[in-house]
C-alpha cells in the first residue's frame, strides 16, 4: 500500500475516532442538560405543592377562626387561600409530565370535599346557627386527609427530584469519562501514529540515506537497499539505478583514459615521426626546419632534409589539407612514398606523380600539397617540383628572391602531372620552404603574406638557417593573436659564402 | 529561395546566400573569408545547391577576402560530386589575391571561371 494510503487510511481511523467520541459526548451533554431542566422543574414542583400546602393550611386557619369568633376578618386567609390554592393547583397541572398528575388529582379530590364541608359550615355560621360538632369532625378529618394527600405529594416530588438529582450526576460522571477515555485515545492515536511514521519513513529513509552517502563516498559497488513503502522504495530504486549507471560510466571513463593513455603513446610516436629529421650537411652549410601544429600535438605538415649522397641533398615538404592525427598519418605517408622515389634517383616531378598514384584516392576534400627538392651541394644547382605548394623563397646574395612556383596542382582532387623545375642557390645564398600556415597566418583582414616572409629572411643573417626558421616562427606567432589557424612549417637552407662550384 | 547564414559575426564574418541567377543557374554567393571556422556553414550551402538537378552551379566569390584549404577542400568535394554527373562549378568574380590561390594550387583549370 503506498504511503499516502498508509497516512489517508490512519488519518481516517483517527478522525472517525474523534468524531465517535465527539458524538458520545455530545449525546450525554444533551441528556444532562435536559435533566438539568428536569430537575429544576422538580424544584418549582416541590415549592409550589409546599405553597399549596402553606395556602390550605391558611384557609383551614381562616375558617376555624370564623366558626369559633364570627369575625369576617377570619375568612380574609380563608379565601386568599383559595385563590392561591386554584393558582398553584393549576400551575401544577401546567407542569404536566412530570408523573405527579394521579397524586395531584388526589390533592384536588380531597381538596374538593374539604372545600364542600368547609362552605357548609360557613355559611350555616353565617347565618348565626351553632356549628355541628359532627361537621367539624368531618372537615377536621377531610383536612387530615387532603394534608395527608400533600405530604404525599410534596414525598413524591422529592423521591423523583432525588432520582433526577442522581441521574444528572451519573451523566456527569460519564461525560467525564468519555473526555478522558477520548483523551487517552487521542494520545494512544498519536503514539501509534508516531510509531508507523518511525517504522515507514524514519526507519527506511535513514538506512537508504547511509546507502546513498556511501554511494557518494565511492563505494559504487553498494546497492541501495529499496525499501519501505512504494514511493521511498521508488526513490531508492531511482537512486540505486543512477548508482549503477555511475558505476558504468566510471567504468567507461576507466576506459576511454586507457585508451586515451594507449592512443597518446600513438600520437606521441607518430608526432616524432614527423618531426623534421635534418641530415648532415657539409661544413658551412646551414640547415634547420621546424613545424608549430594548429591542433593538438599532430601537424598535417611534415618536413625533411635528407642527405641522398655525398653530393646531394633532398628536401622534402608536405602540406596536408586539415590537421591533427588523421593529416598527419597521410603526411607521414606521403614523406615516405617520396623520400623513396627521390632516394632511388626519381626525378622531382616524377616522384611526385608516382607518390599521387600510390596516395590512390583521397577523401572528398582531402588534398595535399608538396615541394620536393634536390640540390647539389657542390655546385648549388636545384631540382624541383611543386604539387600547389606556396613558392619557395630564393633569396639571392645581392638582395633578390626568385620564387620557384608550382610545377603542377596539389595532389589529391583528380588525375596531373608535375613537371620538374631547375634554380640554382648560389655562395652566400638561401631558400626558404614553408607550407600556407606561413603566409596565410591573418591578424583581422591582414594577411602576413610573402612579402613579409621576403623581407624578414632578407634582413636575417643568411648564414644561420636556425635563427630565420625561429624568427620566421616567432613573427608568425606573434602576427596571430591566440593559436595558429593552420599548421606552420619552415624549412631553411644557407649555402655558404665561397664554397663549392658554380654550375657549368 | 533565399537563406542566410551567418558564422562567428564577431571575429570571422562569413555570409553565404543562396539564389538563382537570371539564367535560372543556381548561385551561392559568399562574402568574407571562408576558413576553416566557416567552412562548415560554406559545405553545408553548397551541397544543397549541389543536390539539386543542376548541373551547373555558380558560386560568386566576389566578396571572399580570404580562402584557405578547407574552403578550396569543399569546393573541390562539390566538383567531384557534380562531375560524377558531367556537372561543373563556375567560379564567379574571383578577387585577384582569391584567384591567386587557385593559381598556386592548379584548381583555376578545374573549374570555369567567370569575370
Amino acid at each position: 500500500m503506498t504511503l499516502r494510503n498508509r497516512f489517508l487510511l490512519v488519518t481516517t481511523a483517527f478522525v472517525l475516532l474523534i468524531a465517535i467520541g465527539a458524538g458520545v459526548i455530545t449525546a450525554l451533554t444533551l441528556e444532562r442538560d435536559d435533566r438539568r431542566n428536569t430537575e429544576g422543574r422538580l424544584v418549582v414542583t416541590a415549592q409550589i405543592v409546599t405553597q399549596l400546602s402553606v395556602a390550605y393550611v391558611d384557609r383551614e386557619t381562616g375558617q376555624r377562626g370564623y366558626l369559633i369568633a364570627a369575625n369576617p376578618t377570619f375568612l380574609e386567609p380563608y379565601d386568599r387561600g383559595r385563590a392561591d390554592a386554584r393558582r398553584l393547583i393549576s400551575d401544577l397541572a401546567r407542569l404536566s409530565g412530570t408523573g405527579f398528575e394521579k397524586k395531584l388529582s388526589s390533592v384536588t379530590a380531597a381538596a374538593a370535599e374539604w372545600d364542600r364541608n368547609a362552605e357548609r359550615t360557613i355559611t350555616a355560621r353565617r347565618a348565626g346557627k351553632t356549628v355541628d360538632p359532627a361537621a367539624l369532625s368531618v372537615g377536621k378529618s377531610r383536612f387530615d386527609a387532603l394534608r395527608s394527600r400533600i405530604v404525599q405529594l410534596q414525598a413524591a416530588v422529592h423521591a423523583v427530584s432525588k432520582q433526577a438529582a442522581s441521574a444528572t450526576a451519573q451523566t456527569r460522571n460519564q461525560i467525564n469519562a468519555a473526555l478522558i477515555a477520548m483523551f487517552v485515545s487521542a494520545l494512544a492515536g498519536l503514539a501509534v501514529v508516531a510509531a508507523l511514521v518511525r517504522r515507514w519513513v524514519t526507519v527506511p529513509v535513514r538506512e537508504i540515506g547511509g546507502a546513498v552517502r556511501r554511494v557518494r563516498a565511492g563505494s559504487l559497488d553498494e546497492a541501495v537497499p529499496q525499501i519501505g513503502p512504494p514511493e521511498i522504495a521508488g526513490l531508492a530504486r531511482d537512486a540505486d539505478e543512477m548508482r549503477i549507471r555511475l558505476s558504468e560510466m566510471a567504468l567507461d571513463a576507466d576506459r576511454a583514459r586507457e585508451s586515451i593513455e594507449q592512443n597518446a603513446t600513438v600520437v606521441l610516436t607518430l608526432r616524432e615521426n614527423l618531426r623534421p629529421d635534418v641530415g648532415d650537411l657539409p661544413p658551412g652549410w646551414s640547415v634547420a626546419a621546424d613545424i608549430r601544429a594548429a591542433e593538438g600535438l599532430v601537424a598535417g605538415d611534415c618536413a625533411d632534409v635528407a642527405r641522398l649522397d655525398e653530393h646531394t641533398v633532398a628536401v622534402l615538404v608536405v602540406d596536408i589539407s586539415g590537421h591533427g592525427a588523421v593529416a598527419g598519418i597521410l603526411a607521414l605517408r606521403c614523406k615516405e612514398l617520396l623520400r623513396s622515389a627521390i632516394a632511388l634517383g626519381t626525378e622531382p616531378g616524377e616522384a611526385l606523380e608516382s607518390t599521387a598514384g600510390q596516395l590512390g584516392a583521397l577523401g572528398d576534400e582531402t588534398f595535399l600539397s608538396a615541394l620536393v627538392m634536390v640540390i647539389d651541394i657542390d655546385d648549388g644547382s636545384i631540382r624541383y617540383a611543386n604539387a600547389g605548394h606556396p613558392p619557395a623563397l630564393l633569396c639571392r646574395a645581392d638582395g633578390g628572391v626568385v620564387w620557384l612556383s608550382p610545377t603542377g596542382p596539389i595532389i589529391g582532387p583528380f588525375t596531373s602531372s608535375w613537371s620538374t623545375g631547375h634554380a640554382t642557390l648560389g655562395p652566400n645564398e638561401s631558400i626558404v620552404v614553408y607550407t600556407d600556415g606561413i603566409i596565410e597566418a591573418r591578424h583581422g583582414g591582414e594577411l602576413f603574406g610573402p612579402e613579409r616572409l621576403a623581407r624578414l629572411v632578407g634582413e636575417s643573417d643568411t648564414n644561420d638557417a636556425r635563427a630565420i626558421v625561429q624568427r620566421l616562427l616567432d613573427e608568425v606567432e606573434a602576427f596571430t593573436p591566440g593559436r595558429l589557424q593552420d599548421d606552420a612549417t619552415v624549412v631553411v637552407i644557407c649555402r655558404p659564402f665561397g664554397q663549392g662550384r658554380t654550375p657549368s | 529561395m533565399e537563406q542566410h547564414l551567418n558564422g562567428d559575426a564577431e571575429l570571422r564574418p562569413a555570409v553565404f546566400v543562396r539564389s538563382d541567377d537570371p539564367d535560372g543557374l543556381p548561385v551561392l554567393v559568399a562574402r568574407g573569408e571562408i576558413d576553416v571556422y566557416t567552412s562548415p556553414d560554406f559545405r553545408r550551402e553548397l551541397a544543397a545547391l549541389v543536390a539539386g538537378d543542376a548541373k551547373r552551379v555558380v558560386v560568386d566569390l566576389a566578396a571572399v577576402d580570404f580562402i584557405d584549404s578547407s574552403g578550396l577542400g569543399v569546393l573541390v568535394g562539390a566538383l567531384k560530386r557534380l562531375r560524377e554527373r558531367d556537372g561543373s562549378i563556375v567560379l564567379r568574380g574571383m578577387t585577384p589575391s582569391t584567384k591567386k590561390v587557385f593559381d598556386i594550387t592548379g584548381l583555376t583549370n578545374l573549374f570555369s571561371t567567370e569575370p
